[in-house]
């Protein structure tokens, strides 16, 4: 059975990194948002949502985004958002300005070290 | 007869005349009681004589019957029976000539009659028609009297006009007596004919049987009439329809078979008779309370089977005829046929308007693809469990399913509804025809009967090159590609059911745009009167004769392959790939948010063959995404809502529009903020507009000029 788009998550240390690959539409965010959050434990400092495999995203994924970063603040986590420039969602995300919610960076060390800025 | 013999003169004119009127009564009266004293005044008169008698023959004993006399009507009056032969008269008929007795005291007779009124001398003749003996006549005198050879033939004469009338008479009775039986006959066909009637009519199964018992009632003119249907499972009747009886229906009454009444009329299989119920066995307390005196029952017996039991019943006590038990178990064998021919029309109604609210009400409208398809339900009034289907897969392609549950009925349309289901929901999910298989084969073995389903199963990809298949012991589907026929038979699988765990290797075709795939049922290839093979060779001819659009294909298939000695129900699908203009691009999707996916796929082969590049791809899908988005949360409920995309691209310019019948909201909230945001930036131009139908959302932008790289 294939799907449209898949999660991964992992700890590493006190945060955990979580990828999507493949493609976000209306027809599964909310379940790919409900799953994110299912796998970050409360325990975790932050969560690194690295987005480079994800082929297709649009305002439904945006909205999916924003959402979890609520959530995680909520929780007092942080999120950082790891697309690089001309990965397919990371034009979206440029234009919905993610960054001013979120740090937005090119790779997973670069978000792992924003987070423990703090 | 032979006036021929007759002398000339006036004497001879006067005893012409005078026959003439024998003829004139003869031909006057229709019967013979009324017609024999008449003629006989006038031969009395003729031959100046004191007595005349006519006895006539019946056939079945041989006897002379006195059936007419003057001057010794007790002859008539007493019945005289002479047999052939015997005595005076006897011997007249068995000699078939005339004969004189100048002086009976001289003479044996047969009758003391005769004696006994004095009669001293008699001449007698035959009776005779051209088709034989009919009687004798006699006259007598009661002076001794010696007759002349004239007036013995004068008499014959007469004898030669009377006999005809008298059979004429007698065949005219017999005629009538005929007709009067044949129009009882007649009209108790007609009372069979009535409740066949009603029985054919399409009531529904109660008024119908209700009708039949009202006819039946007047029929036999009883004051009840009522039916109990047999119930297999508990052996008891059922009361189902009754008149002046109804009480019977409304308690539910159940008798059972063997005991009582209808319980033995079932059990026996015979019709039984009640001349007086009050000293009769009956179960059912009903009858008694209503006053029933007197019953006829007949068992419903249709196929062999018994079905029920009709019984008639009087208020009066009432000794029924032999026919009435006739017509009542000719009704009864109406009623049974009535019954199942009832129940097979129901369970065929039932299960075709199942079946088709199961098959597709319209083939979905597939991007690169065309589709014509056919159901027909087989001879014999039993629907068989076949089904097809079109999916948009997840992956931009279709899947072209066509199955056959190979049990008849109600059941097999409610297997193949589970089926189809499973088969899409598995489809929408991205199984591919392998996994497919798999899973419906694990749902075959769930189901709590055993039931064999073939399954042909193809999923076309997105560029429409490619065929990946599967078949569960499936007649393979026929593909033609450039003009070349061929049928997919590469996978080979058992039926769905048949083993617990089969294989399903899946076989990949590679075809050319334009081609056709013509998935169908065994029901179109297989017949009594002819080989698969040859049916297949029909199939691939007739395909390639049709022209080129699905449903001219689809058409030509179900003219020259379905005809009236098709017996099983047959299906068929027809799918065309089509080779779209480069550069436009329509397709219509249901407002569902699966769609979405697969217009991407398509919509990214299309901008790929015009010339966009990575950022276009993205950014275009993207757009025309957020517009398609709000097709589809706008749309009216589940159903029938749809939207259309509809592209073209002029000089590396694209215009693009999405349109839907919903309307529009505005944006509300973050998100939807966002999507108008995107459209608004992603893209070139962007409108909005409300049209009577719904809205409207119009882009352009120009691709692969890099203007966007940022």
């Amino acid at each position: 059975m294939s799907e449209l788009a898949t999660v991964s998550a992992e700890r590493h240390g006190d945060h955990v990194i979580a990828a999507i690959a493949g493609e976000v539409d209306p027809s599964n965010a909310r379940q790919l948002g409900r799953d994110l959050t299912a796998r970050v434990p409360n325990d975790a400092m932050g969560v690194v949502l690295d987005l480079t495999a994800v082929e297709y995203l649009d305002s439904s994924g945006v909205q999916m985004v924003f959402e979890l970063a609520e959530r995680l603040e909520a929780r007092q986590q942080r999120l950082a958002v790891v697309v690089p420039a001309g990965a397919p969602a990371w034009k979206v995300l440029d234009i919905v300005s993610l960054d001013a919610t979120a740090p937005l960076t090119a790779t997973r060390e670069e978000a792992v070290e924003r987070l423990s800025e703090g | 007869m032979n006036e021929g013999t007759l002398t000339p003169g006036d004497a001879a004119l006067d005893q012409l005349r005078r026959l003439e009127a024998i003829t004139d009564i003869a031909l006057a009266h229709a019967g013979l009681q009324d017609m024999l004293p008449r003629l006989l005044d006038r031969v009395s008169e003729i031959l100046a004589v004191d007595t005349v008698a006519v006895l006539l023959l019946d056939e079945e004993t041989k006897e002379l019957v006195a059936t007419a006399a003057k001057g010794i009507e007790e002859e008539v009056e007493q019945g005289v029976r002479i047999p052939l032969g015997a005595g005076f008269a006897g011997r007249v008929a068995a000699e078939r000539r005339p004969i004189d007795i100048p002086d009976i005291d001289q003479t044996v007779i047969f009758n003391p009659i005769l004696r006994e009124k004095g009669i001293k001398s008699l001449l007698g003749v035959p009776l005779l028609s051209p088709t034989g003996l009919v009687g004798i006549m006699h006259v007598g005198s009661l002076t001794p009297r010696e007759f002349t050879a004239e007036e013995t033939g004068l008499l014959e004469q007469a004898a030669g006009r009377i006999a005809p009338a008298i059979e004429h008479v007698r065949l005219y009775e017999a005629e009538r007596a005929a007709r009067e039986q044949a129009e009882a006959a007649l009209t108790e066909l007609r009372a069979l004919q009535d409740l066949a009637d009603a029985a054919l009519a399409h009531l529904d199964l109660d008024e119908m049987l209700t009708e039949l018992l009202d006819r039946l009632r007047q029929s036999l003119g009883t004051d009840t009439a009522a039916i109990l249907l047999l119930d297999s499972e508990s052996d008891e009747l059922v009361a189902r329809a009754a008149r002046g009886l109804e009480e019977e229906v409304e308690r539910g009454a159940r008798v059972p078979v063997g005991r009582g009444f209808a319980g033995v009329i079932a059990a026996e299989r015979r019709v039984v008779e009640i001349p007086d119920l009050d000293h009769a066995d009956v179960v059912n307390p009903i009858l008694r309370e209503k006053g029933i005196k007197s019953m006829l029952g007949a068992p419903l017996i249709a196929g062999g089977e018994v079905r029920g039991v009709v019984h008639v019943g009087t208020l009066a006590p009432r000794t029924f005829t032999d026919g009435d038990g006739r017509l009542l178990q000719l009704a009864g064998d109406r009623i049974a046929m009535a019954l199942d021919h009832s129940r097979l029309i129901r369970e065929r109604d039932v299960a075709l308007s199942l079946q088709q609210s199961l098959l597709p009400a319209r083939l979905p409208e597939m991007p690169g693809l065309t589709l014509a398809a056919r159901y027909r339900p087989g001879q014999g009034g039993l629907v068989g469990g076949d089904w097809y289907d079109a999916i948009p897969l997840p992956n931009g392609g279709v899947g072209l399913a066509m199955g056959d549950v190979v049990s008849r009925g109600i059941r097999a349309a409610s297997v193949m509804g589970q089926l189809r289901h499973a088969l899409r929901t598995r489809a929408l999910e991205g199984d591919s025809p392998g996994e497919v298989a798999y899973h419906l084969n694990e749902m075959v073995r769930g189901l709590d009967r055993r039931e064999m389903v073939t399954l042909s199963y193809l999923a076309v990809d997105a560029s429409g090159r490619e065929v990946h298949y599967v078949s569960a012991g499936h007649p393979p589907a026929l593909c033609v590609s450039e003009g070349e026929p061929r049928f997919l038979d590469d996978a080979r699988g058992v039926p769905l059911g048949a083993l617990a765990h089969p294989r399903y290797d899946e076989a990949v075709a590679r075809i050319a745009p334009d081609s056709l795939l013509v998935l169908y049922t065994d029901g179109l290839v297989e017949r009594r009167d002819r080989a698969i093979d040859e049916g297949m060779q029909r199939l691939e001819s007739t395909t390639l004769a049709a022209g080129a659009a699905a449903e001219d294909v689809c058409r030509a298939l179900s003219d020259v392959l379905i005809d009236a000695e098709t017996e099983d129900d047959v299906a068929l699908l027809v799918a065309r790939t089509v080779a779209a203009r480069r550069d436009e691009f329509e397709l219509r999707m249901p407002a569902i948010s699966g769609s979405l996916v697969t217009l991407r796929r398509a919509l990214r082969q299309w901008l790929r063959d015009n010339g966009a590049d990575a950022d276009d791809l993205i950014e275009v899908l993207i757009a025309v995404g957020e517009a398609a988005g709000n097709a589809v949360e706008h749309a009216y409920g589940p159903g029938d809502a749809s939207f259309d995309v509809v592209g073209v691209v002029t000089g590396g310019d694209l215009e693009i529009t999405i349109r839907d019948y919903g309307s529009w909201r505005p944006p509300r909230g973050h998100n939807r903020g966002r999507g108008t945001m995107l459209m608004q930036q992603l893209m070139d131009e962007f409108e909005v507009r409300t049209t009577p139908d719904g809205t409207e959302v119009r882009m352009r932008r120009t691709l692969g000029g890099g203007t966007r790289v940022e």
